[in-house]
């Protein structure tokens, strides 16, 4: 079990819904961060101290200036506890077998493969934060990601898990409807509040 | 098992295994998609349309294109009978091997639904490919090619056919891409024979590497003298093949048209006047 989950101390909701461990400075950051994360955890001090509503955040989110993360802080109570991107599913990288650990790294990864792994992991993800409702956003043209979102849905209905599916694009804006995903979003945490 | 039959939704699952086993082989060619929300509105139609069983007969499914994938992962969540064969690229031993092991795990499932066992032989005799059609040149000079994917009926070919034209070639995965001339070689294991039979016969579109030799080869071959690439709306291997066409035709100075539509039976209005009009350029 994940202690910052056990202990609910988390992260901002938009710090790391990213992809970026081959990044200059990667290592630099996932490792400030990790320090600052256990501080909070020793001071019981977490970065959103009202979490009345912990909400798991599938695929990516919009990356350009959105009002949706936001949106979803604004109202207290809410926090993302976890997206799935940086869930790390693989075992620890060997250096005396470089090539067959790195193969068995991109084995793991959820959306490759049969759909099976990608709903085991999400069930696991929602269990150890302890998540209340679950958002896919659906990145226009992922057949990978998109296709999933009946699985998943019918997954986390039969745990009493909300689910709730954005349609979108995470780099062009002119595919993301704004107001229509706000609307929903606020439906949405309504339901869940 | 109850079913005698079983589909297939890809022209590399090797006929010739379900035929050994004790099944009959179908194309799986679903009726046209209706929308019950199993699948985003931006997916290819036959994937939408195959995701929606007709009836309980089990379907293999190839790791062919991401849809299918699905298509697969949704079927088998909702507990129906359904396999997926991984099928790799390129004709080179690594993935010959690779694909044998698929096949001798499709030939274990099969074993499985009908309640019997893989022979150690699989086949008594050499096993009886799909011969590919001969190609009939006829003296029209109106002759084209028509590639593709998949259509539920031959509407398109008979529309060219209205207008006087000649297909050489159907390029498509129902037609002769489906039905490939092979060879068998009886030294080597029965699944790695068929595996190098099947990875060898004519690509399709996702076979990217060996794909722009193929089709430069079927144009100079056949002579055809215009081609029509018919693709369906957000397939994706049909999209990359646009480039592949427009860059050869231009090449050989013949006409080339792109026409996208739905996997559905009839043709719009729109394509019964730009296929005339492309026809009276060549």
């Amino acid at each position: 079990m994940n202690p910052m989950a056990v202990n609910r101390v988390l992260p901002r909701p938009d710090a790391i819904i990213a992809t970026s461990h081959l990044c200059d400075g990667a290592v630099k950051y996932y490792s400030l961060l990790r320090k600052d994360l256990s501080e909070r955890v020793k001071k019981g001090c977490p970065a959103v101290p009202l979490q009345k509503k912990r909400l798991l955040w599938l695929h990516f989110k919009p990356y350009y200036p959105s009002p949706l993360l936001k949106r979803i802080e604004q109202d207290p109570g809410n926090v993302i506890a976890f997206e799935e991107v940086s869930a790390v599913t693989w075992s620890k990288l060997s250096p005396e077998d470089w090539w067959g650990s790195v193969a068995a790294k991109i084995l793991t990864n959820p959306f490759w493969g049969p759909g099976e792994k990608r709903v085991e992991l999400v069930l696991n993800l929602a269990r150890e934060y302890r998540c209340d409702g679950v958002i896919h956003f659906s990145h226009w043209g992922c057949r990978q990601s998109t296709g999933m979102v009946s699985i998943l849905r019918e997954a986390l209905n039969r745990e009493g898990i909300p689910f709730l599916n954005l349609e979108g694009d995470c780099i062009d804006s002119r595919n993301f409807m704004e107001g229509q995903s706000m609307t929903r979003v606020e439906s949405f945490l309504e339901m869940l509040n | 098992m109850e079913s005698l039959y079983i589909y297939t939704a890809c022209s590399y699952v090797p006929l010739e295994i379900i035929r050994a086993m004790g099944f009959t082989p179908k194309r799986l060619l679903a009726p046209a998609p209706s929308e019950t929300g199993l699948m985003p509105r931006n997916y290819c139609s036959y994937v939408r349309a195959c995701v929606y069983p007709s009836d309980s007969i089990p379907v293999v499914f190839t790791t062919c294109c991401d849809g299918m994938r699905r298509c697969y992962d949704i079927r088998r969540s909702r507990g129906e009978t359904v396999f997926l064969l991984d099928l790799p690229r390129q004709v080179v031993d690594t993935h010959v091997e690779y694909y044998g092991g698929e096949l001798r795990r499709l030939a274990g499932w099969l074993g499985k639904l009908s309640g019997s066992a893989v022979p150690e032989k699989l086949f008594s005799r050499e096993p009886l490919f799909e011969k590919i059609q001969k190609n009939t040149i006829s003296a029209d000079e109106r002759q084209i090619i028509l590639s593709g994917t998949v259509l539920p009926d031959d509407g398109i070919l008979q529309l060219i056919n209205e207008y006087e034209a000649t297909v050489v070639k159907v390029d498509f995965c129902t037609e002769q891409r489906s039905g490939a001339e092979m060879t068998y070689s009886q030294k080597e294991d029965e699944f790695l024979s068929l595996a190098r039979a099947y990875l060898s016969k004519p690509p399709c579109l996702r076979m990217t590497g060996r794909r722009f030799p193929y089709i430069r080869e079927l144009v100079e071959r056949t002579g055809a003298r215009g081609v029509i690439l018919y693709t369906i709306k957000f397939c994706d291997h049909g999209l990359y093949e646009i480039p592949l066409w427009r860059h050869l035709c231009s090449g050989l100075n013949i006409p080339f048209l792109h026409l996208e539509g739905e996997y559905k039976s009839g043709m719009p209005a729109q394509f019964h006047t730009r296929i005339q009009a492309f026809l009276e350029t060549i």
